[in-house]
């Protein structure tokens, strides 16, 4: 536990990442009419954290049994954005519209875009949620939501597949090196 | 006279959300107790960012790119009478993005 609290209390970015993960829960994983898989336990958000002593890594893990990100994105004021980098990935046919339905692709261009924009208002959420990795080296995010996984590091999207079954709403876990992220913060 | 918010102290070290129901560290709590007082009264203050755990960004858009958009002082107002105290590792991020968060706030017609 103290490895934990030393590693959230000494990174700024960490608290950052891990409040805009729930908030995102809060604003945008319930959409009126949702049907819950499980609905006695209602509109939440989860969060924990463990300490893995041979890794010496803090993971922290924020889920919500939302919608999962891919759906909630058409009503982003950066939804075109995303279906523009989408769609520019040299693809031709059927494997255009194919592109727009996967779901890491989708979570992919949305991290992206969400990184890039210079616009103000809405939208920094997932910004956030990758900031820790940006800043410390060796740090990681996985992005399990609907149907679509990505991983996150050094700064770009390392790997991304699509699964058969939705995985009944947003789970992320970030990898924080515990050593790396005191050095970072040091320096 | 320069006015010392010192958000950990007087304000919260949880700060988080947008939103009077978002929970007591909101954006817009802390901009209309703490942030419009001193631009109505055409003071200056100094803002200490440390000693909060860390500054999500909705939380900081809504407090000061809120300044812009929603009450509607120019960017170069709320940037002249706001300056940050950020010497805690990692803090001065949090300033960058406060002056982006400013400067990109786009002013919103109010609906009469």
């Amino acid at each position: 536990m103290h490895k934990i609290a030393e590693v959230f209390s000494q990174d700024p970015s960490i608290y950052g990442a891990l409040t805009e993960a729930a908030y995102n829960s809060v604003l945008h994983a319930y959409p009126k009419g949702h049907k819950f898989e499980y609905p006695i336990a209602g509109k939440r958000w989860w969060a924990t954290c463990s300490y893995n002593p041979k890794d010496d890594a803090v993971k922290f893990l924020v889920y919500d049994q939302g919608v999962g990100i891919p759906e909630t994105l058409p009503r982003w004021k950066h939804w075109e954005k995303v279906r523009e980098k989408i769609q520019a990935v040299p693809l031709v046919g059927p494997a255009i519209s194919q592109a727009l339905n996967d779901h890491s692709r989708i979570i992919e261009a949305a991290i992206d875009v969400s990184r890039t924009s210079m616009s103000g208002g809405h939208g920094k959420g997932l910004k956030d949620v990758v900031t820790p990795v940006d800043l410390i080296t060796g740090a990681k995010v996985r992005l399990l939501s609907a149907n679509g996984s990505v991983l996150y590091s050094d700064g770009k999207c390392i790997e991304r597949r699509d699964e058969m079954l939705h995985i009944g709403g947003t789970l992320i876990e970030w990898t924080i090196p515990a050593g790396k992220a005191l050095e970072e913060v040091e320096s | 006279m320069t006015d010392i918010i010192n958000i950990a102290i007087d304000f919260t070290k949880f700060p988080g959300g947008r939103y009077p129901q978002d929970g007591e560290g909101n954006g817009t709590s802390f901009r209309e107790k703490f942030l419009l007082p001193v631009l109505k009264a055409n003071k200056t203050a100094e803002v200490i960012l440390d000693g909060a755990l860390g500054y999500p960004s909705s939380f900081l858009e809504e407090a000061f790119g809120g300044l812009v958009r929603t009450d509607g002082y120019s960017p170069e107002k709320v940037l002249a009478t706001f300056t940050f105290i950020a010497k805690q590792p990692g803090f001065q991020r949090f300033v960058k993005l406060i002056e982006s968060y400013v400067r990109g706030a786009v002013v919103t017609p109010s609906v009469a």
